[in-house]
């Protein structure tokens, strides 16, 4: 009897764990519960960086009002068109991977924000001297985030 | 980065106010996608110096201080909008009484709270418009809400709403890019 409760609990417990990864009603109860440091790795935003910070751009969690993943590609995508030249062309993500928290464990697998390099966000450096030129006429890297 | 819209000052200028909606995926007219991607409307203020042709214009909308509070309430912050990404438009020329009434609520819709089914981006601008005299169309979609209907004024359903006017009328200032593109990026200096 006291095994088979066991395995409900933990099977409860897992359901809870995997609907937390992908459920956006679960994870928002878990970013309620959360104190509000902890609140930024569900709802926050989440600043994308090149080394010298010539592009950088937010991602928002949680609900999607300006910037999606896809927008934040997007933006580098044409950063990266637009600036062909630029040494300054490897994309990093600036939020850290921590390993406790289970709201994120599937995500640190498939979602594609976590396939980028971490850095810290003290270590970017500084602006490039002479930036490289843009051969789009029009172009504005915009707001990091909105 | 209102300031140069209230209106005493520039009596000789043209002012328009131009309505950007940026929806949940292109004409989607709900209120959100399940990705949680719920859309943003936001506004334009452009001025127009009638002899010179010199303009100044910002974007801007507003946005939850903690996206996870949002839901039930959270402070409320405007964020500058220029170049963000919107699917329709629509302009509306205005006297400077107007965008002068329109900068003054702009400037107090700023210190209220944004709630998701509540006051929000929508509400906000359409709040500008409607204390400039602006009736921009219904964008009010029902949802349910645990145990009742609420109206929750959406991005989606404007911009639904604002592709129908178009079609029922195109001579309309309804700007509908074939593809969703970038707004404006703010210009000139306020002196």
């Amino acid at each position: 009897m006291r095994t088979k409760k066991r395995l409900w609990l933990t099977g409860g417990i897992l359901f809870f764990v995997i609907l937390s990864n992908f459920f956006l009603p679960v994870r928002w109860i878990v970013a309620f519960i959360l104190p509000e440091k902890q609140q930024e790795s569900i709802g926050g935003i989440w600043l994308y960086t090149t080394e010298h910070g010539e592009f950088q751009r937010g991602q928002e969690g949680l609900i999607v009002f300006s910037n999606s993943y896809e927008r934040v590609m997007t933006g580098f995508d044409e950063y990266v068109k637009c600036h062909p030249t630029t040494p300054d062309n490897v994309l990093y993500r600036t939020f850290k991977l921590e390993p406790w928290q289970f709201w994120n464990w599937i995500n640190y697998f498939i979602d594609p924000r976590w396939k980028y390099p971490y850095k810290d966000p003290s270590a970017i450096k500084a602006k490039l001297l002479t930036p490289p030129p843009s051969i789009c006429p029009n172009y504005r890297s915009g707001p990091i985030s909105y | 980065m209102v300031k140069c819209f209230f209106a005493a000052s520039n009596s000789n200028r043209n002012f328009q106010i131009t309505v950007y909606v940026d929806q949940p995926g292109s004409n989607n007219g709900g209120s959100s996608s399940i990705a949680g991607d719920v859309g943003h409307v936001f506004v334009g203020f452009k001025s127009t110096d009638r002899n010179t042709g010199d303009e100044i214009e910002r974007l801007f909308g507003f946005y939850p201080a903690s996206n996870v509070t949002a839901i039930v309430g959270s402070l409320g912050r405007v964020n500058n909008n220029e170049g963000h990404i919107y699917d329709v438009s629509i302009t509306y020329p205005v006297s400077p009484s107007q965008m002068s009434q329109a900068a003054q609520a702009a400037l107090s819709g700023a210190n209220n709270q944004y709630v998701l089914s509540g006051y929000n981006c929508t509400n906000y601008v359409e709040t500008i418009c409607d204390t400039a005299g602006i009736t921009i169309p219904e964008s009010s979609k029902k949802i349910w809400e645990g145990n009742t209907w609420v109206f929750i004024h959406s991005p989606g359903k404007l911009g639904k709403e604002l592709r129908a006017l178009k079609n029922s009328n195109p001579s309309l200032p309804i700007h509908v890019p074939v593809s969703p593109e970038n707004a404006p990026y703010g210009k000139g200096n306020c002196n």
